[in-house]
């Protein structure tokens, strides 16, 4: 399909890999940008980084944590206005998660799955987005976001109380039926 | 317990990857006494496996697997000092270091602070490092590392204007500050010069004619300028920074290049 970047000097094999990770960092910017096209041309500026200068990296364990890392740093300088994310402290996380009844997802696509993880906030949506779309650990969501462990975790943990409550919020919306369940995460009801 | 659990569940992957993450094992040993730890937990993997698998099933754009490719390959023609000779510079450096591992050589007994320039050189060749700025002509590194106000050389890039450059690269060392400019004076050599301020370091070169000295695979001539001092270095031998410094007399020479050429 394509001539592949590698020589003898660069050992990773480009196509394979573009075939293996262009499909979830395209997600990945797809959560963040909010719309297709911003998130094919993160995805594009993020191989092509790779192109000009990731061939520096020679630790094949590295690569999938280098190309996500560099697609957020892109999208933050190119996308993100808002110079600083709020600064949330281990001690302000609530666990009043808006409980969901597993049944509410027979009745939403990805889509609204993908609008309501767009809708989360920001500091929240990067860390969220790595955890469902790419099965990153909370270790390697660090590395990549560059913050430390406790932040990722309460990240995580706020991000999905917002996602709950907009989705729980979108099948009101819809005029689905809601089955409804103990709020506060101390056990459905 | 309850609350400091569930934080970290937040972060407990579904699919069962962190089971022997010893970070959740308190936790998911605390989960199995208390019935409702153990149903919140259970409700958030169904939720975050629900989730996951939506997100995964969003389809992606036909035409973008081969956008990328073709914008990757564009990319690398452009990108010049990722050229394959870069790389047999690369390949010649490490060669040329075996040798003198094998090949025993007088040391000179640089410094510390010279020893730590040298291997960062080292690093960028061997490609585990990268240069903070890569640009062929010398007056636009030396007004990034202006603007980034680290100790910079004067006389070298002016006169090797006719030489291309790779790059620059600023280096901390012991709290001061290096500047490294990699010249590529044509048919594989590469030199590198090292610029710092003289207050405070030891194995500063007196004033007067360049001094040269060997470290390993490297050759280095050291000299100052003003309150700079400055190390030029060579993994060719001496030849190719005598050439430099021939060079560098024709332009505005300082005091000890001039020196150098009596």
């Amino acid at each position: 399909m394509s001539e592949p970047l590698s020589s003898t000097v660069r050992p990773i094999d480009f196509t394979e890999l573009v075939d293996r990770h262009y499909a979830a960092l395209f997600r990945f910017a797809l959560s963040m940008a909010k719309n297709a096209s911003d998130a094919a041309d993160l995805t594009q500026q993020t191989f092509y980084l790779w192109a000009a200068k990731g061939h520096q990296l020679r630790d094949l364990a590295k690569v999938k944590s280098w190309l996500f890392t560099t697609l957020y740093r892109e999208y933050v300088s190119t996308y993100r206005h808002n110079t600083k994310f709020p600064h949330v402290e281990l001690d302000d996380v609530s666990h009043e998660m808006p409980s969901v009844a597993p049944s509410i997802f027979n009745d939403i696509d990805g889509n609204t799955v993908v609008s309501a993880l767009a809708a989360v906030d920001e500091v929240f949506r990067a860390p969220l987005s790595l955890f469902y779309l790419e099965d990153h650990s909370y270790q390697e969501i660090a590395d990549i976001l560059g913050i430390p462990i406790g932040t990722v975790m309460s990240r995580l943990s706020r991000g999905k109380a917002q996602l709950r409550q907009l989705l729980l919020d979108a099948n009101v919306d819809a005029g689905n039926k809601i089955v409804p369940m103990r709020a506060g995460g101390k056990g459905a009801a | 317990m309850s609350d400091e659990a569930r934080l970290l569940f937040a972060a407990y992957r579904p699919g069962g990857q962190d089971a022997n993450d010893p970070t959740f094992a308190t936790a998911l040993e605390a989960s199995k006494n208390d019935p409702l730890l153990a149903q919140w937990l259970a409700e958030q993997q169904e939720f975050d496996r629900a989730v996951a698998e939506k997100l995964r099933a969003v389809a992606i754009p036909d035409d973008l697997h081969a956008k990328i490719l073709a914008g990757a390959k564009a990319g690398r023609q452009r990108a010049w000092w990722a050229a394959p000779r870069i790389w047999a510079l690369a390949a010649a450096f490490v060669f040329f270091a075996g040798i003198a591992a094998l090949w025993p050589g007088k040391e000179a007994g640089l410094a510390d602070w010279q020893k730590h320039g040298l291997a960062v050189v080292g690093e960028i060749l061997a490609a585990r490092e990268s240069f903070d700025l890569q640009n062929r002509d010398a007056a636009a590194l030396t007004a990034w590392l202006r603007d980034h106000a680290v100790p910079q050389p004067v006389v070298l890039p002016a006169a090797l204007g006719g030489k291309q450059t790779l790059g620059c690269k600023t280096i901390a060392w012991d709290g001061h500050k290096m500047s490294l400019i990699c010249f590529d004076l044509g048919e594989g050599v590469i030199v590198h010069l090292l610029t710092t301020d003289r207050a405070g370091l030891v194995n500063v070169p007196p004033d007067g004619a360049p001094h040269f000295a060997r470290d390993g695979v490297w050759t280095v001539a050291m000299w100052n300028e003003g309150d700079k001092t400055l190390m030029l270095a060579s993994d060719r031998g001496e030849a190719p920074l005598r050439r430099v410094l021939q060079i560098a007399m024709r332009g505005a020479a300082p005091e000890s290049l001039l020196a150098f050429a009596r």
